[in-house]
């Protein structure tokens, strides 16, 4: 982890503020198994209806399922609808 | 979501971009600030749709991703008011049926009269079309309870109407007034109710008998109805004078009565062609009691009854009067007599108390009270 992300994680922790406000950090809001919500997204990495990966800070989300689609995208929000059966993070976590 | 409503309300596209990867530029077009939704990927390309402004801003990327990009229509409320726009007659139709649909639903479409036993429904009918209660009419401009009104003015044989509006139908509803019953062909006489001597008369209609100050005794007719050609013609006024009531009651010095003690005692029996069978219960062992009897024939066997009878036991008072308060319990009680015959409205103008001399054990009372009142009463003129 960068010295800078280190002093974010250290004023969100003696302040309590929210990580992913203050380090930029995914916020993922799953609505039973039919919705998800992905916030501070940095791009879609494949889509198709069994699987879609977004991009996100040090890794990748990958949603699983049947009949996903892409309900809306926009600049830090993606929402998915469909039959969810697996939600997984990927990548290199926080060093 | 908040889009989506701005979508419908200032019109959205759905657009189709083949030839490139569709990830990329999904990437490119949130890159640049543009919304898309209802995204579905297929073999060559995929579909979304965004709004209007965003639309325009997508050219210039799917140049930059080598995708092509068409249009494959436009929808919302922004978009229905340019097609209306366009077509200035659809528009002018569309309110014309509103118009013509507002106008026809203040308008009376149906009239239905009922409840016409005795009256002519033409005359009704003919009536309510000059109030303005006809087909075709505005039931706006009319006043159903004035309607009402008149109706009564006009048909004096009508007891109750109402007149109801639903939507354009329109119900008037009437109850015809019963005949009289007891009148049928002959006037009503005016005749004494009482005995007494006569102070005031006021005829309004009909032929007088009686003068102030003669004596009539009960049942005298006091002003009479009459026949002419046109039909009957009842008496009707007024006829007062004084008449007399009297009570009696009495008081023994020494007076038993009975008050029930609450145990009763029922007894069923089985009533079959004159001769009473017992069934259930036994006589009662009370030294006084009141009895009640019921009987109920039975549905399935004529001739056949249940008889109930119930025994209520009472316990015997003594109470001893002194001569004086013997009197005024007497005087009470023929007092009371005296007034439960006098009629309402009665001014009452002298009372006189008598004492009876009969027993010394027994005190007796009567009392004889003056009264004025109205003598006379509607009857029927059973002769002529």
């Amino acid at each position: 982890m960068k010295r800078q992300e280190k002093i974010k994680e250290r004023i969100a922790d003696i302040f309590d503020f929210p990580r992913d406000v203050v380090m930029d950090l995914p916020r993922l809001t799953a609505i039973g198994s039919r919705q998800i919500y992905v916030e501070n997204h940095r791009g879609l990495i494949a889509y198709d209806e069994e699987e879609i990966r977004i991009s996100v800070l040090n890794g990748e989300i990958t949603v699983r399922g049947s009949k996903l689609r892409l309900r809306s995208v926009y600049t830090d929000d993606i929402y998915i609808e469909g039959n969810i059966s697996d939600i997984a993070w990927l990548g290199g976590g926080e060093k | 979501m908040l889009y989506r409503l701005m979508g419908l309300i200032l019109g959205s596209n759905r657009v189709r971009v083949k030839g490139c990867f569709p990830e990329k530029f999904i990437n490119l077009a949130t890159a640049h600030g543009i919304r898309l939704w209802n995204i579905r990927i297929y073999a060559d390309g995929l579909r979304f749709e965004t709004d209007t402004f965003s639309y325009k801003r997508l050219w210039g990327i799917h140049h930059a991703t080598g995708c092509q990009m068409v249009s494959e229509g436009r929808r919302g409320l922004w978009e229905v008011l340019r097609t209306l726009k366009r077509r200035k007659v659809l528009l002018a139709g569309f309110f014309c049926f509103w118009l013509v649909l507002w106008y026809m639903g203040g308008m009376i479409w149906s009239v239905q009269i009922e409840g016409l036993e005795n009256l002519q429904i033409g005359p009704v009918r003919e009536h309510l079309e000059e109030q303005g209660v006809r087909l075709h009419a505005r039931y706006g401009r009319l006043d159903f309870r004035e309607i009402e009104q008149e109706m009564y003015i006009e048909f004096p044989e009508i007891a109750w109407v109402a007149i109801d509006r639903r939507g354009t139908y329109v119900k008037i509803r009437i109850v015809e007034k019963e005949p009289d019953p007891i009148q049928g062909d002959t006037p009503i006489d005016i005749i004494a109710a009482y005995d007494g001597i006569i102070t005031d008369i006021l005829v309004l209609q009909g032929i007088p008998l009686v003068e102030t100050g003669m004596t009539v005794i009960k049942g005298e007719r006091l002003i009479s109805g009459f026949k002419t050609e046109h039909g009957l013609v009842n008496a009707a006024g007024t006829v007062r004078g004084f008449s007399w009531f009297e009570g009696y009651g009495e008081c023994g010095l020494e007076e038993v009565t009975y008050r029930p003690t609450g145990h009763q005692v029922q007894v069923s029996y089985l009533w079959l062609g004159g001769r009473l069978v017992r069934l259930r219960g036994s006589g009662p062992n009370f030294k006084h009691y009141d009895i009640s009897i019921e009987k109920k024939p039975s549905r399935l066997f004529p001739g056949l009854s249940i008889v109930t009878r119930v025994y209520r036991e009472t316990e015997q008072i003594v109470t001893y009067h002194t001569p004086e308060e013997a009197l005024e319990i007497a005087t009470e009680r023929a007092m009371r007599m005296a007034h439960q015959q006098v009629p309402e409205n009665s001014d009452i103008l002298t009372s006189e108390i008598n004492r009876i001399p009969l027993r010394e054990e027994i005190i007796r009372m009567r009392v004889r009270i003056e009264v004025k009142l109205e003598l006379g009463t509607e009857n029927i003129d059973k002769g002529d």
